[in-house]
Parts: C-alpha cells; sequence; structure tokens
C-alpha cells in the first residue's frame, strides 16, 4: 500500500481524499496556491506545499510544481480528484516517469476515452449501443451532410476533443449545415487544439443516466448502479441521485453487464463511469466515459456502502477489489444536490466572505464541503461549495429528508442556490420522477412566469 | 527534531519584524513568539499532551549576515523544488553573504523534475542573509535570501 499520496486538487474533493487516506493509515499531502492557504485541505493534510499563484495554469494545473512537490515530500502516488488534471493523459504518464503512481487508469485508456470520436467507435466495436451517426471524424462539411442526410436531421455535431456538453451544436436543417460544421471546428481547434468533429442523431429531452464501475488490476470489473444526472443546466449537473426512478432492476443488471463487459475488453482500471443517454422511448445509448472520481460519486457511496475513493487507492496499488458483483446490494435511495456560489435565480458567480454557516446533518445526511464561517470563496475557482447528500429507505423519504437538510443549511455573506434545490424539492414533476435534461430551463422560465405574475397581481391590487 | 529549522525560523522572525509566527509539518507543530523585546521563544506542544517543552534561543542574529535594513529585499523561490548554493556538489556556491551582485546574477538552484532552475537575481546589492540550507526543500513564493540594495 501507498505510504504518502499528494492530492492534486483543492476544496471539497481534496478533503474528501484526505478523509479516505486518513482511514487507510496513508499519509497525505495538500498542495495549493498562496491564495488558498487557509483552506481545509491544507489544514487537514499532513503536510502541505504551496504551489504557485492563485491562476489555476500556475499553481492546480502547474505540472512541474506538482510533480516536484511530490518529489520533495517523498509522495508515493498522486490522486487527481476531479477537473484539473484529473483526465490529462500527459500528466499521468510525467507521474509513470517519475515512479509516481497516478491514481486512475492506464495513460493509454485515458487518451482513448478522452477522444470522443475514439471513444464512441470503441465502445461501438465492443456492442455498446451508441446513437446513429458517422464512423469516427467526419473530414469536412459535405461528408457531416452526408452523414446527416442519411440518418436524418436534426443532428448533433461534437468536437472530438470536447465532451461534458462543450463543443457542440444542433443542426436542424441541412442548409445550416456547413456553416455550423465549420465553426464546431474552429472552435474545437482554439478550445481543445483539435479540429475534429463527428456526427451523432440528436435526441430531444433525453434523460443522462450514468453507471459507476471499478475495476482491479487482475482483471476483475465491477459497477456500482447508476446514477439519475438529468437535472443539469447548461451541460452543469445540478441533483443527482441513484437508483434513476424510471430503471428496473432488470434494466439496471442488463445495463451494468453491457458496461462492466465493455470496460472488461477495455483492460480498464480504476473508477470510471460511463454515460448513457435514455432517449423518450427507453432506449440507451452510449455518451461517454469519465475517466475520474466523479463529484456525484456519494450518492452512489449512500446506496451501495462502499467507499468509492477507498477502492481507487486500493487498486492503484495493486490489490484485489474489496467484493464481487455479486456482493453489491443496493439499498434505499439517495440524493445529491450541488449548492454553487452562485444566485438562485440568474446564476451570477457570487464569491466573497462567509459571515454565518450552518451545515446540516442529522439521520441519513452527508455534507461534503470544504467551507467555514469566515472561509472566503474565491473568484478564481469553482463555484461548488458544497454537496449535501441524502439517504432514506425510499425516494419519498429522502426528497423530504432533502428538503429539511436545505432548510437547516444556512449560509450568510455570498449568494447560493440553496433555494433554488429547495424550490425543486417541491416541484410536483421533480417529486413524481417526471423529468428530461430539459427540466431546469422549463423550471426557471415557469418560476420566472410566475414571478411576473405574482407581481402584476400586486400592482393590480394596490391599483384597485 | 530540526533545530536548524527552528534557527531559521527564528531569523526569519527578527528580521520581519514578526511577534508571532505558527508552522506545522508531518510530525510537528511549532509555535514561535517573540516576548517583548527579547528573543522568540519556541513552544512545542508535545504529541502525548506532556508538559511542553520550551526551547529559548539565543539572539537570532546569525553568524552569517547583519540584520536586513527597511530597504532590503527578499528573494522568493519561484516554484517548489530542491534548493542550492552552488551548480554542483562540492562546487563554489553562487554566492555567500557579503557579496555584491548585479541584475541577472545567478543566486542558486531551485531544482524541479530534474531541471536546475537558476534564480537571478533582480537587484544590484549586497547578499546579507542565506535563509535555506543548501539541498532542502523549498516551496513557491518561501524566502531564500536577503539582499540590501546598493
Amino acid at each position: 500500500m501507498f505510504k504518502k499520496i499528494l492530492i492534486a486538487n483543492r476544496g471539497e474533493i481534496a478533503l474528501r481524499i484526505i478523509r479516505a487516506c486518513r482511514e487507510m493509515g496513508i499519509q497525505s499531502v495538500a498542495v495549493y496556491s498562496n491564495v488558498d492557504e487557509n483552506s481545509l485541505h491544507v489544514r487537514f493534510a499532513d503536510e502541505s506545499v504551496c504551489i504557485g499563484p492563485a491562476r489555476n495554469d500556475k499553481s492546480y494545473l502547474n505540472i512541474t510544481s506538482i510533480i516536484s512537490a511530490a518529489l520533495v515530500t517523498g509522495a508515493d502516488a498522486i490522486h487527481p480528484g476531479y477537473g484539473y488534471l484529473a483526465e490529462d493523459p500527459g500528466f499521468a504518464r510525467i507521474c509513470d516517469d517519475h515512479r509516481i503512481k497516478f491514481i486512475g487508469p492506464s495513460p493509454k485508456l485515458m487518451r482513448m476515452m478522452g477522444d470522443k470520436a475514439v471513444a464512441r467507435s470503441t465502445m461501438k466495436s465492443l456492442g455498446v449501443p451508441v446513437l446513429p451517426g458517422s464512423d469516427g471524424e467526419v473530414e469536412d462539411a459535405k461528408e457531416a451532410l452526408d452523414t446527416a442526410s442519411e440518418i436524418g436531421f436534426p443532428v448533433l455535431i461534437k468536437a472530438s476533443g470536447g465532451g461534458g456538453g462543450k463543443g457542440m451544436r444542433i443542426v436542424h436543417d441541412k442548409d445550416d449545415m456547413p456553416r455550423a460544421f465549420e465553426s464546431v471546428q474552429g472552435e474545437a481547434g482554439a478550445a481543445f487544439g483539435n479540429p475534429g468533429a463527428y456526427i451523432e442523431k440528436y435526441v430531444g429531452e433525453p434523460r443522462h443516466i450514468e453507471f459507476q464501475i471499478l475495476a482491479d488490476e487482475h482483471g476483475n470489473v465491477i459497477h456500482l448502479g447508476e446514477r439519475e444526472c438529468s437535472i443539469q443546466r447548461r451541460h452543469q449537473k445540478l441533483i443527482e441521485e441513484s437508483p434513476s426512478p424510471v430503471l428496473t432492476s432488470r434494466r439496471r443488471h442488463s445495463l451494468g453487464s453491457i458496461a462492466t463487459e465493455a470496460a472488461s475488453k477495455l483492460g480498464y482500471t480504476s473508477a470510471g463511469t460511463m454515460e448513457f443517454l435514455m432517449d423518450p422511448r427507453g432506449q440507451f445509448y452510449f455518451l461517454e466515459m469519465n475517466t475520474r472520481i466523479q463529484v456525484e460519486h456519494p450518492v452512489t457511496e449512500f446506496v451501495t456502502g462502499i467507499d468509492v475513493v477507498k477502492e481507487m487507492i486500493k487498486v492503484a496499488a495493486g490489490e484485489k477489489l474489496s467484493l464481487k458483483q455479486s456482493e453489491v446490494k443496493f439499498n434505499g435511495h439517495s440524493l445529491e444536490c450541488r449548492i454553487n456560489a452562485e444566485h438562485p435565480e440568474t446564476f451570477a458567480p457570487s464569491p466573497g466572505e462567509i459571515t454565518a454557516c450552518n451545515l446540516p446533518g442529522g439521520i441519513g445526511v452527508r455534507v461534503d464541503t470544504a467551507i467555514y464561517k469566515d472561509y472566503v470563496v474565491l473568484p478564481y475557482y469553482d463555484s461548488l461549495i458544497a454537496k449535501v447528500i441524502t439517504h432514506a429507505p425510499t425516494r419519498k423519504e429522502a426528497i423530504a429528508r432533502m428538503r429539511r437538510s436545505l432548510e437547516e443549511f444556512v449560509i450568510e455573506g455570498i449568494d447560493t442556490t440553496i433555494s433554488f434545490h429547495k424550490d425543486v424539492m417541491k416541484d410536483p414533476e421533480f417529486i413524481a420522477g417526471r423529468f428530461s435534461t430539459a427540466f431546469v430551463e422549463r423550471f426557471l422560465k415557469q418560476a420566472k412566469a410566475e414571478q411576473e405574475h405574482e407581481r402584476n397581481r400586486v400592482r393590480t391590487v394596490h391599483s384597485a | 527534531m530540526d533545530v536548524e529549522l527552528i534557527r531559521q525560523l527564528m531569523e526569519l522572525m527578527a528580521s520581519c519584524n514578526v511577534c508571532e509566527l505558527e508552522y506545522e509539518a508531518s510530525d510537528m507543530r511549532l509555535k514561535l513568539r517573540c516576548d517583548g523585546a527579547g528573543p522568540p521563544v519556541a513552544r512545542m506542544p508535545s504529541k502525548a499532551g506532556l508538559p511542553e517543552a520550551q526551547v529559548v534561543s539565543d539572539t537570532p542574529t546569525a553568524e552569517e549576515g547583519e540584520a536586513p535594513g527597511p530597504d532590503a529585499a527578499i528573494v522568493k523561490s519561484p516554484i517548489v523544488g530542491t534548493f542550492y548554493r552552488s551548480p554542483a556538489p562540492g562546487a563554489e556556491p553562487f554566492v555567500s553573504t557579503g557579496d555584491y551582485v548585479t541584475v541577472g546574477k545567478t543566486l542558486c538552484i531551485v531544482e524541479a523534475m530534474k531541471v536546475m532552475n537558476e534564480i537571478e537575481s533582480d537587484f544590484d546589492g549586497k547578499v546579507i542573509k542565506i535563509l535555506i540550507e543548501d539541498a532542502q526543500p523549498v516551496e513557491y513564493g518561501q524566502p531564500l535570501m536577503w539582499i540590501e540594495p546598493a
């Protein structure tokens, strides 16, 4: 087992990994930018190293500084968390070169899954259902048009280097194709350094459902069920839950088998997530694979009782998975609300000092956060400041528990999305489990209309 | 227990007119406090909750160098790595206290990922204090030496 792990991240996920290290008796090293000096990950790690100034490219993305910090502290492994260098195969390769274990899959698999066109064609060849579309990348606008005509409009043009909703465009009509294709290529070249793009059938109002995979270096692969992540705003997930309200246990079993078989054939190791899109008819299609720990992993931990971060560390150290698929049991229902330092209606970022802070607690509640009273939410970094996760025997009870937790959650001094989540937890369509990735847009439009209506009503009363 | 480290921290405190300093590493916590006009006092809370050990040092003026004046400039490490005073083991150090340096003069090396990064002086002046022992790790922004501008 590792003696010392450096955590190449900040905020709640760094703290989450430090907690796992501590429970496993492994020393931890926090790295931080000079404005993060008073962060909890620095406070609770066994050692800490300042790696640069506030700007991400000079600190948390600074490979030289991070590797150097691992070398001077004698860390034998690096956990990258999510975001930052988590899916950078070049970084994983450099870790290998310095005999530091990168806690994640091999650089080769990261590269393969990082190229969305390659990931799609690889999964297709392994028998995983994919949306109708091009075979790999399309060369030019003409080929894009031919493919689109074959599968029928509307289609999506997706950048190979994109993912997570970045670098894509919907095309409804063949006349719009040439311009749209060229603009995706141009943007992708500039943003991802790779102008390649491919075509996929566009599905309106889908659900986003993903499977958590765990694999060791001895050929064992298991899945920990699915997470429903359809509650998104501009492709950013806001609420996740497990199980999905629409998946039967038979369906879970068959999709889980498809995912684990594909991961097994790929020789995948570590934790990973296979994202699927479910169309309104209930058909599933592979979207992309994330080769890292995900923000929403706690809901899976609640329903399975498995510590995903610890398993990741164990398999990276060459150990076998601690359980077989038949031993994975799903218990009750879990929900997660991502609390962002953003205005609850406009979603404008709201950095600043937290002047009062009361975290929820009680039975079946977990809060993953790195905030505290007097903590300053910095403008340089992600606006996610806390994850509230609830667990209860049924979905209905998990929602009630979330509502109660959000009422207890007090953050003053900055805007947060707590009130947005409170409103969603009262929404009849959400409670009924009837939603798609279009939910948030509709929900916000409706909330705005109701406000307008209320204002007009008040005005009418006043003038009467 | 690294006595040398405590000595260096005390020197640093005295040179920057800092009255209180807390330092934390994997196996130790150290609190240094300057009591009035006297020298900084080290307080080391022991792990087993035993009575605190107290170390009282000599006046923190190092044998090498003089106290920095108000215009003295700090040279900080621009990267994480290992600090070296000389270009090769056993070789002459780039600079020693009392040396006069000019802008662009190599002061030391900070090695990161096997790359030797030469740290150059941004000032013309006299090296009055070197704060880090040879071959010690340094982090971003860590003070390395003092230069009194000419």
